[in-house]
């Protein structure tokens, strides 16, 4: 990876914004209501929908990292105290957010330890990723649910593909996403925390060895 | 009378990719009076003659290669090992309440453990006496009784048949509903750890575990409290034959300068290749248990461990097992045959001393190459929460489905499962050859055979060794 791959990846800085500011749209601080509410849907301003565009861009920039196994732009991604978690989910009776283990989780990230997991796949012995698997990060249904004091809460939707080697099956893997991004990161936002909830309690193998 | 799993019942099968392959793999059942399977889908099954080319190769210090990819064995090790044996279910603190339930997976069966509401700990097969049904289709909960959606025969959770619908009307006298309980398998426990034991005539499990206990405790009673379960067991299937993780932790010193190179160049383990060796490979004759010690030398005594931590370990821990914990690096260690243990210190920065953590691990076969993953963290109940959760983080950074030693593992042992299944890598044999001149060494304090190096194949001549006698007692 080089500063130039980083450069040409990186999507539009926002000094077009309608007010001028580079990091920020001018709308007010606000809370919104819940997770489920939407920016999209109903009376939205153009700050809402510039918004809206520049977080997009921001994600479909870091899929281009992730599938390009330019890990190291990829983690510049992250606030040095970012935190990245998967939790761990098992079948109970209720469904729904008691499936969510309240201990338990897969991955339990700092910046810290997503740089040690990056360092590993560098060393030439991470034999899991050798040779590497074939991702292909996919996003829908993005919801901006919190704009307040200089962060901004997203929920999605991903798919994942994966392939490897000559294997003719591919695993997909479905997650909501739910990110606290930074609006003063180097392009443009900067992930502060990332939780990814794995639509699946039992997993298929071998092993997670991809950033989701 | 509640029934929090009955009412979910109606929803359709929890698909499980154990219970489906568990289904699938009862298609081989393997039956020494019927001969060659007849629906002569399958080659005749060769048992004797299989199983006295591995004794013939074992006696030497060989193991041929389709043990760890062969139907016919995975058919045989259900019913002679693991339908013999005594096998991990669950930790206690898995279902510290009355009522309390984990459903698991036991030689190709599914079962229920839970508490009572009188504390006592059961192991039901999870299924309704009356026409076959799941009883239990989620991982985990608390239910006083479990109650069938299909015509609603419900049990307590002490697995009585209770109540059964129209009982009068239906059946007048013709049914007797204490002759209608749950299937229920013999359990015991040992330091929070509960077995069981599908042949009720087998052996108990305190002469099951042995001398092993010795070894045990250092992982099960690093304070007065012992341990408990972090949180659930991370769980995910891959396609492995369970004897390579197995057989790995019985202490494969030998892999990991090389299987986890990236540990070593990064600085994240307290070991250099060039004194790797360093260490103490034991096995306790007759049993198949083993436990690998890894030493460095020049490494401080409980190097790594918190002043408080060693103070605990010493209030439980004897003076004999205190000399073997204080000089070791890393652990690990298989209870025969497929629960596995391991200790070892993982820094998040290179070059830290570290943190120590314990996973305890399940490899529970599905078939010749496919196993389910069970793997759980250890944490001493006395520890501060800060403690517990830095060994959590710590554990998720190295095991689980994202764990970056786990990832070598489970890379490995697919590729090598793969290969066992192939023709011509099924005529070929292995060498476990290591130490086979070695003499126990005479300092080593524990119990059981403790040979150096550390990088040894001693311990899993003796672990296959006892596997072989199950296998070839008819």
């Amino acid at each position: 990876m080089t500063a130039a791959d980083a450069t040409a990846e990186r999507p539009p800085k926002g000094d077009g914004t309608p007010n001028g500011n580079a990091d920020m749209p001018a709308a007010p601080a606000r809370k919104r209501p819940g997770r489920d509410a939407l920016v999209a849907p109903g009376p939205a301003d153009l700050a809402d929908l510039w918004l809206f565009h520049r977080v997009t861009a921001f994600y479909e920039h870091e899929f281009g990292l992730l599938d390009g196994r330019h890990f190291e732009s990829w983690l510049a991604l992250f606030t040095e105290d970012a935190t990245y978690e998967i939790p761990m989910r098992t079948t109970t009776e209720e469904g729904g957010a008691s499936e969510i283990s309240e201990q338990g989780r897969i991955v339990w990230d700092t910046r810290a330890t997503l740089e040690v997991r990056v360092a590993r796949l560098r060393s030439g012995s991470a034999w899991a990723e050798q040779p590497p698997t074939r991702t292909r990060h996919h996003l829908t249904g993005l919801r901006i649910t919190s704009v307040s004091g200089g962060e901004v809460e997203t929920v999605a939707n991903i798919l994942i593909y994966w392939n490897r080697g000559d294997d003719a099956g591919h695993v997909l893997l479905s997650a909501e996403r739910r990110d606290r991004l930074v609006t003063d990161g180097a392009e443009g936002f900067a992930i502060r925390s990332r939780v990814v909830v794995l639509d699946q309690a039992n997993l298929p193998g071998p092993s997670l060895s991809v950033f989701l | 009378m509640t029934s929090r799993v009955g009412e979910q019942a109606a929803q359709g099968c929890a698909s499980d990719d154990v219970s489906r392959a568990d289904r699938d793999g009862g298609a081989l059942r393997y039956s020494p009076d019927r001969g060659p399977n007849a629906d002569g889908l399958t080659p005749p099954v060769e048992t004797d003659a299989l199983l006295r080319r591995i004794r013939q190769e074992l006696d030497t210090g060989h193991l041929p290669a389709e043990v760890f990819n062969s139907d016919e064995i995975h058919v045989l090790e259900r019913e002679r090992v693991f339908s013999r044996t005594w096998c991990f279910l669950a930790h206690e603190s898995e279902i510290p309440e009355p009522g309390d339930f984990v459903r698991r997976s036991v030689a190709g069966n599914t079962v229920i453990v839970t508490r009572d509401g009188s504390g006592r700990v059961h192991c039901f097969l999870n299924m309704c006496r009356h026409r076959g049904m799941q009883l239990c289709k989620v991982d985990a909960g608390n239910a006083s009784h479990h109650r069938c959606s299909y015509h609603g025969w419900t049990f307590a959770n002490d697995g009585r048949l209770v109540a059964v619908p129209y009982q009068q009307v239906a059946y007048g006298n013709n049914l007797r509903r204490e002759e209608w309980g749950l299937v229920e398998v013999r359990t015991d426990a040992y330091e929070g750890l509960v077995f069981c034991c599908l042949d009720a005539d087998g052996a108990s499990l305190s002469d099951f575990l042995g001398d092993f206990r010795f070894y045990l405790d250092l992982y099960l009673k690093p304070g007065p409290a012992g341990t408990e379960v972090y949180a659930p067991p991370n769980r995910w299937v891959a396609d492995i034959n369970w004897k390579f993780g197995a057989e790995n932790f019985g202490g494969d010193g030998y892999h990991t300068p090389v299987a986890h190179q990236f540990g070593f160049r990064l600085g994240y383990y307290p070991s250099a290749a060039k004194t790797h060796a360093d260490g103490v490979s034991v096995h306790v004759p007759g049993r198949g248990h083993a436990i690998g010690l890894g030493r460095t030398p020049g490494l401080r005594t409980f190097a790594g461990f918190e002043p408080d931590a060693v103070a605990r370990m010493r209030e439980v821990l004897t003076e004999k097992q205190l000399a073997v914990l204080e000089w070791i690096r890393s652990a690990p260690a298989t209870v025969f045959p497929n629960l596995s243990f391991l200790m070892q210190p993982l820094s998040e920065v290179p070059g830290d001393p570290g943190t120590w953590f314990t996973t305890m691990r399940l490899w529970h076969p599905i078939s010749a190459n496919r196993m389910q993953m069970l793997s759980w963290c250890l944490v001493p109940v006395d520890a501060p929460s800060e403690v517990k959760d830095a060994a959590y983080r710590a554990y998720t950074l190295a095991f689980g489905q994202a764990g970056t030693f786990e990832q070598d593992d489970f890379e490995n042992w697919t590729c090598a499962t793969h290969m066992a299944g192939e023709p011509m890598a099924q005529a070929c044999t292995f060498p476990y050859t290591m130490g086979m001149d070695a003499e126990p060494d005479p300092s080593f304090s524990g119990p059981g055979v403790g040979v150096r190096p550390y990088v040894n194949d001693t311990s899993f001549r003796a672990m296959w060794g006892h596997w072989l006698e199950m296998m070839e007692r008819a």
